[in-house]
């Protein structure tokens, strides 16, 4: 009888441990992402080169989306989370009153028609300015990505204003502004 | 003992569960810095309904993106594809602005499938996506994916030699409002708006509309003829030249894609007229244009995709299109093939159409990831095609036997008319790729469809993707794919006949099959340079073509006959020095067979065995200036042919390079950016026949175009 337990054990635990040993081999062989994936994984990258005036005085780090949402659930792994001991938040929401406290203003196209209005709205705010539409830097914006060929294949860059960015107050990392394809 | 053990497998299998736990974190994109950011790639929807690079889809995949299209100047599906390895385009000498499309061995459009984000745009009459829309307009594309090698496993009939996926923008991708013109000589009209619209939170739409057209005249090859001298009994020769074709096009078009949360719908209606005359008769001199062509196309498709249970995707499609087209073809055109002894009064119709057919489309299916380095793609495909317009007439039957022509109405007493029809379409279908290790992955995939009128074809697909490092992608492919019979083949009778035979439909048509093997190897020996080589073989059976029937002369008719099969090299570069200049080309050789009866091999004639794309991008902040081109050469020539009444003399093809440049000044003020383009700059003519048929058969090109153009985005 002890013995028919030990094989059925066995058998499952074979099994499992099968499902598992494919799982260590597998890792996680994704190359590739949604061009607006990589984009939120930028953005949650620039919060380590770039440094607010009053960000010490922060509990919470915003990112806000104006518009349409772009990013679907991209945020969700991240949104609440801790950096440093500030807590990480992503608002979302169609009127910059909303977000004007953001400390990273993304901006999707559908708000194309009114950028320059948005940024004269926020002024000189120690906001970090960032959108995916041509022309963005050109318009006042901080932080512009495109996309480009490289070896056949698609990757997200960015172009960085840094010109806006010395106005509003913000200090950026070198080692950002040397990775941006051009600065004004 | 045995506790042992169970302790040891405890372990090991308690091992094995906490990699899976602690390996939730590292699979965030979160994980990345932001210099591994920069080199992902993005994903593309490769055609093959899960989404990934080209480098790591299960096929060889070409993509055309929005800055291509841009730089290149193309403004045309048609232009763009002839950029594609193993791509020759050209205008159809038959009706005008339609496009032939030869892909490696294979010169009928309908062995291509094309979608529209993701769904079937080929029509049951014809079986391609060309009779009713000479071409697509690309300003309001993003991308345009073209899958080459028969994909039949995961989008049935039609998928038989490439599949070409047309991408178009969503109203998040695009800016308020674009205005674009091109004038130019010849004609040449181009005219394309877009406005975004806010309609309510989370609903927006892109409304667009575009007008094209051309006004083109080409030389035409001197035609050399021996036509029985029915008085002597011998053949006498007939010579015809100066010929000019002649092909005047206006075509508009307008749509819209709205969005609403995950839910996608899009339609357009498009309306082509063209008009031409193929030149060859022997006292028609008169540049008026007798041959027209009008064609018009509505859509409309549905998109629903979304997520579930976190790590799945599910995908819903659903289109209805409706196609309907009027052909007419005078009789100058057809007095090269015409028989002595018919000597009709005047201008009349060879021949008369007007056709009408719709399709309705249901297709779903999930992208399942129950576990890592495991994917899985199920789905199932409902298609109705129907007939709904069915007017034939014709103006050279001698329906009475006193050898003058008669109009006459094809109608089933005739036994010549195109049958109301309608076909269904049950399909489903899985493939699962398997990931073992990092380096490499399996993909197997089967599809089932079932016809209403032939039956079943059942269609696999294997591929096997290895990557030993980021510089080094290797594959192997193998598959079957079918061509489903047209319903031109399996319900039309018409005159496409040599010397006046009748051809006859056949409604007992099986498909064609196409068995394939590929490989593929990609080398990125630096992150600029990309190269690429393809050796494949395809092996054609069941080929549906036009056989006489014997012992009756004056009849052929649609059967499955005989086997082609074609092998090639296709190589590929794309290198990047600097940041301001690009260099991208592609090379194919084919070399194809056509066995019509066992044991007899022909090379499949009219097709190029070397064809060669180029080009070279240089750009700057202020300006981009493009050149780019495409060579054909090494033609399989048109052999001879002789029939009861008419000699027809080889048809040498002659190698052809059309030269094309752009130039873009941009942002020139705001977001206005000025081209000047220049399309077959040495103004090289071709227009390569086959006149010996009822409608010429072949593709020829535009001569030299001059355009001037101007965008403004706001």
């Amino acid at each position: 009888m002890r013995s028919i337990n030990t094989y059925r054990a066995i058998c499952c635990l074979t099994f499992f441990s099968v499902v598992g040993i494919d799982d260590v081999f597998a890792q996680d062989d994704r190359k590739t992402y949604k061009a607006y994936e990589i984009e939120a994984s930028y953005i949650y990258n620039f919060i380590d080169f770039v440094n607010w005036p009053d960000r010490a005085s922060r509990d919470t780090l915003v990112i806000g989306i104006l518009g349409d949402d772009e990013f679907g659930n991209a945020f969700a792994p991240v949104d609440g989370s801790l950096i440093g001991n500030k807590i990480l938040s992503v608002r979302k929401s169609y009127r910059i009153e909303d977000l004007k406290n953001c400390s990273i203003l993304y901006i999707t196209a559908s708000e194309a028609s009114r950028v320059k209005s948005i940024i004269e709205t926020l002024d000189r705010r120690p906001v970090l300015t960032v959108s995916n539409m041509e022309g963005f830097t050109g318009l006042g914006g901080m932080i512009q990505f495109y996309t480009t060929e490289l070896g056949g294949d698609t990757k997200v860059r960015f172009d960085i204003n840094k010109e806006r960015v010395d106005e509003a107050g913000l200090k950026m990392s070198f080692r950002l502004l040397s990775l941006a394809k051009s600065q004004k | 003992m045995a506790n042992t053990k169970l302790r040891f497998l405890t372990g090991f299998f308690l091992l094995c569960v906490s990699s899976k736990l602690m390996a939730q974190d590292s699979t965030s994109i979160f994980r990345f810095s932001i210099e591994d950011l920069m080199n992902l790639s993005v994903e593309i929807s490769t055609g093959m309904k899960s989404s990934t690079t080209s480098d790591e889809a299960p096929a060889a995949v070409f993509v055309i993106t929005r800055e291509d299209m841009d730089h290149m100047g193309f403004t045309t599906l048609g232009e763009a594809l002839n950029f594609v390895p193993g791509f020759t385009v050209g205008k159809s000498i038959q009706s005008g602005q339609q496009k032939n499309i030869y892909v490696r061995g294979a010169t009928q459009s309908e062995g291509i499938l094309f979608l529209y984000n993701g769904q079937r745009l080929n029509d049951g009459i014809s079986g391609g996506a060309v009779a009713f829309n000479p071409d697509y307009m690309l300003d309001n594309m993003k991308q345009i994916e073209v899958v080459r090698g028969p994909v039949s496993s995961l989008y049935g009939a039609n998928a038989f030699v490439a599949v070409v996926n047309l991408i178009p923008f969503r109203p998040n991708e695009v800016k308020q409002s674009t205005f674009s013109a091109l004038v130019g000589l010849r004609g040449n009209l181009y005219l394309h708006g877009s406005q975004k619209l806010y309609l309510f939170p989370d609903a927006s739409a892109i409304v667009y509309a575009s007008v094209y057209g051309l006004n083109d005249a080409i030389s035409q090859r001197n035609v050399h003829q021996e036509v029985l001298d029915t008085t002597s009994g011998n053949f006498v020769p007939r010579n015809f030249s100066g010929q000019r074709n002649i092909e005047k096009t206006l075509v508009y078009n307008f749509g819209t894609t709205l969005t609403y949360k995950k839910i996608e719908i899009e339609g357009y209606y498009n309306h082509s007229q063209s008009s031409n005359h193929w030149g060859s008769g022997t006292t028609f001199k008169r540049e008026t244009n007798p041959n027209e062509h009008i064609a018009t196309n509505f859509r409309i498709g549905s998109r629903y995709e979304n997520d579930f249970l976190k790590k799945h995707h599910f995908t819903a499609l659903a289109s209805f299109a409706s196609h309907e087209a009027e052909n007419v073809y005078k009789l100058e055109n057809f007095r090269t093939v015409l028989y002595p002894g018919f000597d009709p009064p005047g201008r009349v119709s060879i021949f008369e159409s007007d056709l009408g057919t719709s399709t309705v489309n249901i297709e779903s299916f999930a992208e399942l990831n129950f576990r890592k380095g495991h994917q899985t793609v199920v789905g199932f495909n409902l298609q109705k095609d129907f007939i709904y317009t069915i007017d034939n007439s014709t103006g050279i039957l001698d329906k009475d036997g006193d050898r003058i022509f008669d109009t006459v109405t094809l109608d089933d007493t005739l036994d010549t008319v195109f049958k109301k029809e309608s076909r269904g379409v049950y399909a489903a279908f899985l493939q699962h790729t398997w990931s073992p290790w990092k380096v490499l992955n399996f993909t197997g995939g089967l599809r089932f469809d079932r016809y209403s009128d032939f039956g079943n074809s059942i269609n696999p697909r294997v591929t096997a993707v290895y990557r030993p490092s980021d510089q080094w992608t290797l594959k192997g492919m193998y598959g079957t794919a079918f061509r489903a019979p047209t319903f031109i083949e399996t319900n039309q009778s018409d005159f496409s006949v040599i010397g006046g035979k009748r051809l006859i439909q056949n409604p007992n048509l099986k498909p064609e099959t196409i068995q394939t093997i590929e490989f593929q190897v990609t080398s990125k020996p630096f992150p600029n340079l990309l190269l690429s080589l393809n050796v494949f073989h395809n092996d054609v059976q069941k080929v549906i073509r036009q056989v006489d029937i014997p012992g009756v002369p004056t009849q052929s008719k649609w059967k499955n006959a005989g086997s082609r099969d074609w092998e090639g090299v296709e190589a590929g570069i794309r290198y990047s020095p600097k940041n301001w200049i690009s260099i991208s080309g592609n090379y194919s050789y084919t070399d194809s067979e056509d066995e019509k009866i066992a044991d007899k091999e022909d090379p499949v004639f009219g097709i190029p065995r070397h064809a060669l794309n180029f080009a070279v991008n240089l750009n700057q902040d202020k300006f981009n200036l493009n050149v780019n081109g495409n060579s054909r050469f090494g033609w399989n020539d048109v052999p001879a042919l002789e029939t009861p009444n008419v000699r027809f003399e080889r048809i040498d093809l002659i190698p052809y390079t059309i030269l094309n440049a752009r130039f873009m000044a941009k942002n020139i003020w705001q977001t206005l950016t000025i081209n000047l383009d220049v399309r077959n700059v040495l103004n090289q003519k071709y227009y390569f026949t086959d006149d010996r048929i009822f409608v010429p058969q072949g593709i020829a090109g535009n001569s030299r175009q001059i355009r001037l153009g101007a965008q403004y985005t706001f």
